[in-house]
């Protein structure tokens, strides 16, 4: 272990690899920012430029701009409520509110130090335990992906607090846009009425940059300028009360990310919801959320690093990709003549290690660069909304032309633009719907999967211990809070019972 | 008095979009071929998967011989359908390219699509990549035939990636060989079967050699045959014997190659065909063959569209 | 703010998911929601979401029509307006304090609003024509000048450097092609 470490020291640190980690943070950092470009893309777009490297370069490089672009997905979600990434949806929810309270900077760096604490935690039991860990996360089947896509669900749903029949009915539009298009197990194209861009079905990243960035401006627009957010520069910084409030959440967070993310096909995105789902039921200050809770920025935020490490532990014990980052990754294996499996740890020591140690270089560069950063960001409130709105436009657009380089999705992000503005002004809630539209295909395919295993019957679920488990915690979580609440009728005082109800 | 200069100011707007417009031009066909100085490359799957890897070796092979920009595109979805649906539209231009495989000739049969196989302008076929037969190191499986004899007794679940791949054709050949049914679980892409396999949630699964090169070695999985016509010539697979060789009749290569829109011009063809050439003869080639442990199988032009024709009787009866 | 008791419109909007879910519903059937061996089919999940999302809209259209309405707000009327463009009924109103920082009623701001999507819609219809840069910057001049009426000269540079920014990210730095349009086309 020690000699591994030194040998991944010696790799890491030479000038040329520390340089393309630098480069790799930074662009990653930018990719995350711009709505649309996720990691999947950038990575795969810059693969090409790589070639001319030496394989362990190029991979410090592509696994820099991953997970920097993890860190770069918040800042625009905190300050202009427009995820850069997936996986940073839900940090719009507090964060955005943060923003609005003159807390930006605050929330910025909480997400940097969180991120940072998710990644460094989950980076010491890849290195400690990847295999082992590896080969528990092949356990989970279709039975088990089946009972954990049913929590996520659940805990989603449920996180609505008092609105949960709104809340369940968007996850539900959520899963049913879900199926448009060709899905995994079936050769019919469902509801896509002769649209040949539908096939591959309702593309999540445009309906997030629509519903989020473009739903916003339009809602904004309409609600009218609020006075410019002017902080003081205490607000804007981080407080040490912050950070000692925080740190349950981020250590729960990574936790939650770091489990989800080992298993292959769940995700980060998955994480961050869940993690915040948790959050606001265990949190000391959850009567906050919603409205600007710190917790609620510090937890998915170190849920969906920690998980987008975690996607690693397939990815270099088995040589299964974790999610799509790491697929295309993979494929930058094959492209550099290595062969990823079970034998890479012990075939290229120097490749592995040197790659998992500028993980812990590249994590301390982002948070270097991020907490100073976080108020600079902010001061981007300042610019007059007259202005930054045309350009959040202009940005959204160009950025989802470029996930697939087709005109189609700009039409996508237009039409859930305006959908995204409506359910904000009815006070529909948006979190739950693209939780569904992510979830749909994962849950669907669990389910065909689930029934072929059983020949037709769902109720093998019931054999495998690891669902019955998972499932029973979806029970108590639907059920959990209603008898809490009877439970604390009976020995609280009403006036705070009401105080909650409202 | 300020709307009109507002309208101004639009209208310099205007003038200055028109410039721009011009510098960020991709071009489009034009009446006589001239050899254009980018193209696109576009994969119909995932990045990360066996195409995006085939598109992105064929993208860089001719940048490498023909000094172009070729950029890759993934358009993913439907089973490939939206990518080749795409290039359907593009009909004519001479500077795109689609990374093509069986979904070619298997999505047509199997799906209502609006392309066949000969609505577009084949270039050139790379090679081969056949299945193997895998299952999980402690399986009791040791050869094909065991499993076709554990078939005819209970229920032996394989894994298979899609309606029309590679996977459940060669299922479905061995099915009607051999008169036996396997209950099957669809999963999405090569690594799920892999993961699906180690842990035991699938009995068996036909995979191609390169997405599990890595667990043959390590010793996780095992192959029981190679659905070849010979057997493997890479030291790693050459002691994996053909299925033919335990009494199956079945060898199935899905094909990787590269194809241009339809209706491009005779000039445009013999340009794509040439630089393909070159590309054949280039170390990348031989490189992208060996390291996905393909069977090189370099034909062009109407040799290739022939070999179409071929895959798609053999696809017909194996999908019935 | 608006509040939840914006009834037309979110009577409206859940009415019509609930349609949406009973037409989802009927489309399952119709792809089979188990197929003949009892195995999950196409249906099962359009089946499941649409069902469920039919459910719950009803229950919340229930909801709606037990909570009585109070006087109407301001808001909720003209949310009603803008979205099947009734005749203007404001001024019969009693007069909310609507203005913001620039001045702006709730009238003149439904105005920009519908500005903006028309805009919108019109520059992704121009795409083809006039190609992705070009469009995107005549949106972006309209909306900082017709619309939010900002100093000509500053919104034509912000313009040309966001412009530039973009153009530089995302066609030099990732080189994705950037359609150039019909336009684009007869230029080159």
């Amino acid at each position: 272990m020690i000699d591994n470490l030194i040998l991944g020291f010696q790799t890491a640190l030479t000038p040329e690899n520390l340089l393309w980690c630098l480069v790799g943070v930074v662009v990653g950092t930018v990719i995350g920012l711009l709505p649309g470009l996720g990691s999947t893309t950038g990575v795969a777009v810059l693969l090409p430029l790589t070639f001319a490297f030496e394989p362990v370069t190029a991979l410090i490089m592509l696994a820099g701009i991953y997970y920097g672009a993890q860190y770069g997905g918040t800042i625009t979600s905190v300050l202009i409520a427009t995820p850069g990434e997936a996986a940073s949806v839900v940090t719009t929810l507090d964060g955005y509110q943060m923003a609005r309270k003159g807390r930006a900077g605050a929330a910025l760096a909480i997400a940097a130090i969180g991120s940072f604490v998710a990644a460094i935690l989950s980076l010491v039991l890849l290195m400690a335990v990847a295999p082992p860990l590896a080969q528990l996360a092949v356990q989970f089947g279709p039975v088990e992906n089946l009972a954990i896509m049913t929590l996520g669900l659940v805990i989603v749903v449920t996180f609505q607090g008092g609105k949960l029949v709104r809340g369940a009915m968007m996850a539900a539009l959520g899963l049913l846009l879900a199926t448009v298009g060709v899905s995994t197990g079936f050769g019919e194209a469902r509801f896509t009425f002769g649209a040949v861009e539908l096939l591959g079905g309702i593309p999540f990243v445009e309906v997030t940059i629509g519903l989020f960035a473009l739903g916003e401006v339009l809602h904004q627009i309409r609600v009218g300028a609020a006075a410019p957010i002017r902080a003081g520069f205490r607000d804007m910084v981080i407080s040490r009360r912050d950070v000692s409030k925080s740190i349950p959440s981020i250590l729960r967070g990574s936790g939650i990310g770091f489990m989800l993310g080992i298993l292959p096909g769940a995700g980060s995105t998955l994480a961050s919801f869940m993690a915040y789902g948790i959050e606001r039921r265990v949190s000391r200050n959850r009567d906050q959320f919603g409205r600007g809770a710190i917790e609620g920025v510090a937890s998915p935020e170190s849920a969906n690093n920690a998980a987008a490490n975690a996607n690693f532990i397939p990815t270099l014990s088995l040589g299964i990709p974790g999610g799509a980052t790491t697929a295309v990754l993979l494929g930058a294996f094959t492209m550099y003549g290595l062969q990823p499996g079970p034998l890479l740890f012990e075939t290229q020591p120097a490749l592995v290690w040197g790659l998992l140690v500028s993980f812990f270089i590249g994590n301390v560069v982002l948070l270097l660069l991020n907490l100073p950063l976080a108020p600079v960001f902010a001061q981007m409130l300042r610019v007059p909304y007259g202005y930054l709105y045309p350009i959040i436009l202009l940005t959204s657009i160009i950025g989802a032309y470029a996930v697939s380089n087709n005109t189609f999705s700009i039409w996508i992000v237009v039409v859930f633009g305006i959908i995204g503005w409506i359910l904000k002004e009815i006070d529909l809630p948006l979190a739950p719907l693209v939780l569904g539209l992510v979830l749909g295909p994962l849950l669907e395919k669990a389910l065909v999967q689930t029934s072929a295993v059983g020949d037709g019957n769902l109720g093998v679920v019931f054999t495998s211990p690891m669902a019955v488990v998972v499932l029973i915690l979806c029970m108590l979580l639907c059920t959990g809070p209603s008898i809490l609440r009877a439970l604390r009728k009976r020995s609280q005082d009403p006036v705070r019972e009401h105080s909650q109800v409202e | 008095m300020k709307s009109r200069t507002n309208h101004l100011a639009i209208g310099a707007v205007a003038a200055a979009a028109v410039l721009l417009a011009g510098c960020s031009s991709t071009g489009s066909s034009a009446e006589e071929f001239a050899a254009p100085t980018r193209a696109t490359m576009i994969v119909p799957f995932a990045a990360g998967g066996g195409s995006d890897v085939s598109g992105r070796a064929v993208a860089s092979g001719l940048e490498g011989v023909t000094g172009l920009t070729v950029t890759v595109e993934n358009r993913e979805g439907g089973a490939g359908a939206v990518g080749y649906s795409a290039l359907l539209g593009m009909e004519g231009r001479e500077d795109v390219l689609l990374a093509s495989e069986l979904a070619l000739v298997s999505l047509p049969l199997a799906q209502d699509v609006s392309f066949r196989s000969d609505s577009f302008t084949p270039i050139m076929n790379l090679g081969g990549d056949y299945a193997l037969l895998m299952t999980a190191a402690s399986s009791e499986f040791e050869t094909c035939a065991d499993v076709v004899t554990a078939a005819k007794a209970e229920r032996v679940v394989t894994a298979v990636t899609g309606a029309t791949g590679i996977d459940e054709i060669t299922v479905s050949l061995i099915e009607q060989d051999q008169d036996v049914e396997f209950a099957r679980v669809p999963y999405e892409s090569g690594g799920e079967v892999v993961a699906a396999l180690l842990g035991g949630h699938v009995d068996v699964a036909p995979l191609n050699p390169s997405e599990v090169v890595g667990q043959l070695e390590s010793g996780d999985l095992r192959a029981l045959c190679a659905f070849t016509e010979e057997r493997y010539a890479y030291e790693e697979l050459a002691a994996i014997p053909t299925a033919a060789e335990q009494g199956i009749d079945v060898a199935f290569a899905q094909f990787r190659g590269f194809i241009a829109p339809g209706g491009i011009s005779e000039d445009a063809r013999k340009y794509w065909i040439e630089a393909a050439e070159a590309f054949a003869d280039s170390e990348q080639y031989t490189d992208y063959i060996e390291s996905n442990m393909m069977q090189p199988n370099a034909v062009y032009g109407d040799e290739f569209v022939a070999f179409l024709d071929e895959t798609r009787a053999d696809v017909e009866a194996a999908l019935g | 703010m608006i509040s939840v008791t914006a009834r037309p419109a979110n009577l409206t909007v859940v009415a019509a998911l609930a349609l949406l879910g009973a037409g989802a519903v009927l489309g399952a059937i119709e792809l089979g929601v188990l197929d003949s061996s009892g195995h999950i089919a196409a249906g099962f999940m359009p089946f499941v979401a649409g069902g469920a999302m039919l459910v719950l809209a009803l229950i919340d259209l229930v909801h709606q029509a037990r909570h009585v309405p109070g006087a109407r707000a301001v808001d909720d009327l003209l949310f009603e307006q803008l979205i099947d463009g009734r005749p203007d009924t404001t001024d019969q109103l009693q007069v909310v304090s609507d203005i913001d920082i620039f001045g702006r009623d709730q009238r003149a701001r439904n105005r920009q609003l519908a500005k903006i999507i028309v805009a919108l819609v019109l520059c992704v219809a121009l795409i083809p024509l006039l190609g992705l840069l070009a469009s995107l910057g005549l949106l972006m001049a309209f909306a900082a000048i017709a619309v939010e009426h900002r100093s000509v000269v500053l919104s034509l540079v912000i313009t040309a450097v966001t412009l530039a920014a973009l153009y530089l990210i995302f066609a030099v730095l990732l080189s994705i092609p950037l359609p150039g349009g019909i336009l684009g086309g007869l230029l080159s």
